[in-house]
């Protein structure tokens, strides 16, 4: 076979062709993945709001004092709270969801966002499983270094007292859903209530 | 003052005669940290210095097959150097870590004595600081003749406490402890007489500013530095601070506190002085003392690592050939 | 005989990492467990292997003035059809090696490699070479983050080889890819 020449109407038709066919394939493989795509991301986000709530049927989104709350309904009732936080940490701001029991025992938390130093503040994602998770949303927390009772991070107390303040902020907006839930049954008020999902395994 | 490019290779006996000399000037500090960390600076200092000459012999003889350099007290130097950037209560296989990565990675990877582009004592601190940041920002508490080495009390130092009362958000409506925890905090940073004697937390040779300004004074007098280097650092960070400290006392130290609390001294007159490493002309080393005294204000302030010292240090000995290429000796005669 | 010399070639003698020093970007940035660097290098190898091998077939009919154009747009499919593969199918990997899936276009080896060996041979010695190539670069970046995994964190593979406290930090950072990188190269060069 010869060499296409280097004229016009090769390199047009060459061009074409090669963009036509990657098209086609890119269409196809869009298509075939679209749909697993769009199933990870949803279950990403689901696994990491299961793993810090009880079990929980489906889940409802709504906004308490202009805080995004996520209520976790098991069939009619409610299981639990997933409530997001911010507290300035070292690096930057550190973003948390904490996750409620109905009754107001923390759950589970998880790190969402951070920028604290390896080693030191970023610890805080393991660091105090031993000692949120069990807690009571009525507590207010504070480092043992500031006369509180939860022990900081060794060496990283900005970091700690960050993850604690985001902890505290969290237990008011659980006080301020939970008060407004129980006055107004089943129809939060000044909340936009959108059917979230429901759960795959039901 | 030598006046030729770096690396710089001398004739032995002179290279030994300097780092005696530094040695010599840095013992009035080791002196003052014998005396407030006690057995811990003991263990740490001879760990360190056996480990840096150990590796440097085993490397020039092992891996280079040269004939080993440890002759010129250079290892010896190195170990003692990075022994004061560290606090007094590490534990022993960090330390030898630490030694292993200043002689092996630090120096001997760039072709040893005078190829070195970068300080392998602060490259060896700097290498632990990241690695074990826990370990290496917990510093014993000074007491006088102490007998413990691991288990020793710990506390914080000046630096970090002023980086916690910057860190503290006052304008939360949360910060009740927080304010309240701001005010011990700041009274917490020492004043200038516990400064100038050392009586502070801190790595183990860092803490006794007086100590140090003796061993400046003797390598002036022995010519082995000059001025330059050392007055344009702290010249720079006292001008540097005294702005922001004008504009917010709070968050701030003032600038005489900057100057004496952390390894500003110890690294602008032992280590920012490095022959291998710093600028040539004086006013190339000028310009390199500018730039630490900048950056290390810059690290401490803002940065996420309350000193900031031997970063500064490390990104102008990066910085230093070119200034090299830029500030050249002046030419006597036209060629 | 020739068709293993062509896999040896991509494997030893011109391994992309530790001779040619090609595709430096993904080498430092995703090493930073065993697990990462080898998908990152399965990845590549993957489209090295088709884009090689489609170029190979194609390249009588690309006039020489577009062929760079062209062969873009051929490794960018592949690219493409790589990261949304793994976009469906392996979450938590795209999540970590992210934004270094498309860069793998940009990747100098695969342009390299189509220009060098695919424009020039017939399909199946080009394939063979993507193959080679991309092994020696699986290999490499494998090895270099199972050093940085092991040095960092005190495991291989995600397999705890000792305790975590012991990990230094340093190498699971940008520096010690970097320093891993130029021991690996000095212990390659020595042997």
């Amino acid at each position: 076979m010869s060499k296409a020449k280097d004229t016009f109407w090769p390199m047009v038709l060459s061009l074409v062709l090669i963009s036509m066919i990657s098209g086609g394939v890119l269409a196809l493989v869009y298509n075939l993945t679209k749909e697993p795509i769009e199933q990870s991301k949803k279950m990403s986000f689901e696994n990491s709001v299961k793993a810090i709530l009880p079990p929980f049927t489906f889940l409802q989104d709504t906004i308490v004092n202009n805080i995004p709350v996520i209520i976790a309904y098991n069939d009619s009732d409610i299981a639990g709270y997933a409530i997001t936080a911010e507290g300035a940490g070292y690096g930057g701001p550190i973003k948390v969801m904490i996750g409620y029991t109905a009754d107001g025992v923390i759950n589970d938390y998880a790190i969402l966002e951070h920028k604290e130093t390896p080693g030191l503040g970023a610890k805080a994602g393991e660091w105090f499983k031993k000692t949120i998770p069990g807690g009571n949303a009525n507590t207010t927390y504070s480092v043992s270094k500031d006369g509180g009772n939860v022990d900081g991070i060794t060496a990283a107390t900005i970091s700690s007292r960050a993850f604690l303040k985001s902890v505290n902020d969290a237990n008011k907006t659980f006080i301020a859903v939970t008060d407004s839930t129980n006055t107004v049954h089943d129809d939060i008020s000044g909340a936009t209530k959108t059917e979230w999902k429901e759960n795959s395994n039901e | 003052m030598y006046i030729s490019p770096s690396p710089h290779t001398h004739a032995q006996g002179s290279v030994s005669r300097t780092m005696l000399n530094v040695i010599i000037a840095l013992v009035p500090a080791y002196l003052a940290s014998l005396y407030y960390f006690g057995i811990g600076a003991l263990i740490v200092s001879l760990i360190s210095i056996a480990s840096c000459v150990l590796f440097e012999y085993l490397i020039t003889k092992f891996l280079l097959k040269r004939e080993p350099t440890i002759s010129d007290c250079s290892a010896i130097l190195t170990g003692l150097l990075l022994a004061f950037n560290l606090p007094s209560n590490l534990p022993w296989w960090i330390i030898i870590l630490g030694a292993a990565f200043a002689i092996g990675i630090g120096k001997m990877a760039f072709g040893g004595l005078g190829c070195n582009p970068f300080n392998p004592a602060l490259v060896g601190r700097v290498f632990l600081l990241i690695s074990f940041p826990a370990e290496m920002t917990t510093w014993p508490r000074p007491i006088p003749f102490n007998l413990h080495y691991l288990d020793a009390e710990t506390g914080a130092t000046p630096l970090s406490y002023i980086k916690e009362i910057a860190g503290l958000d006052v304008d939360s409506t949360s910060s009740a402890t927080a304010i309240k925890s701001a005010t011990t905090a700041f009274e917490s940073v020492p004043d200038y007489l516990h400064l100038l004697l050392g009586n502070i937390g801190g790595s183990m040779g860092e803490v006794c500013a007086i100590a140090l300004i003796i061993g400046f004074i003797y390598l002036l007098c022995t010519k082995t530095i000059t001025w330059h280097i050392p007055i344009s650092i702290l010249a720079t960070v006292a001008l540097f601070t005294w702005p922001l400290y004008a504009h917010n006392p709070i968050i701030m130290a003032d600038p005489l506190t900057q100057i004496m609390t952390g390894g500003l001294l110890l690294g602008s007159i032992f280590m920012a002085t490095d022959y291998a490493t710093s600028p040539m002309t004086h006013w190339g080393q000028i310009i390199y003392g500018i730039g630490i005294g900048v950056i290390t204000v810059v690290i401490r302030t803002w940065g996420n690592y309350p000193e900031g010292m031997s970063f500064a240090i490390l990104i102008m000995n990066g910085i230093t050939p070119l200034i090299n290429h830029y500030v050249r000796p002046k030419q006597f005669s036209k060629l | 005989m020739n068709k293993l010399k062509i896999i040896l070639n991509g494997l030893i003698t011109e391994n992309p990492t530790f001779v040619l020093m090609l595709g430096m970007c993904p080498t430092l940035g995703t090493t930073t467990s065993a697990i990462n660097g080898m998908s990152m290098g399965i990845a590549t190898m993957f489209v090295l292997i088709c884009s090689n091998a489609a170029i190979s077939a194609v390249r009588n009919l690309i006039p020489d003035k577009v062929h760079i154009p062209a062969y873009v747009i051929i490794i960018a499919s592949f690219v493409t059809v790589v990261q949304l593969c793994m976009e469906a199918y392996m979450p938590a990997l795209y999540a970590t090696l992210g934004l270094f899936i498309p860069l793998i276009v940009v990747n100098c080896i695969v342009l390299g490699r189509a220009e060098a060996f695919a424009a020039k041979n017939n399909v199946f010695d080009s394939a063979l070479d993507g193959l080679g190539i991309g092994l020696g670069f699986t290999i490499a970046l494998t090895l270099l983050g199972a050093v940085r995994e092991l040095l960092g964190t005190g495991k291989i593979f995600n397999c705890t080889v000792y305790s975590l406290d012991y990990g230094m930090i340093l190498f699971i950072l940008a520096p010690g890819a970097f320093i891993t990188l130029g021991l690996l190269i000095a212990i390659k060069n020595k042997l």
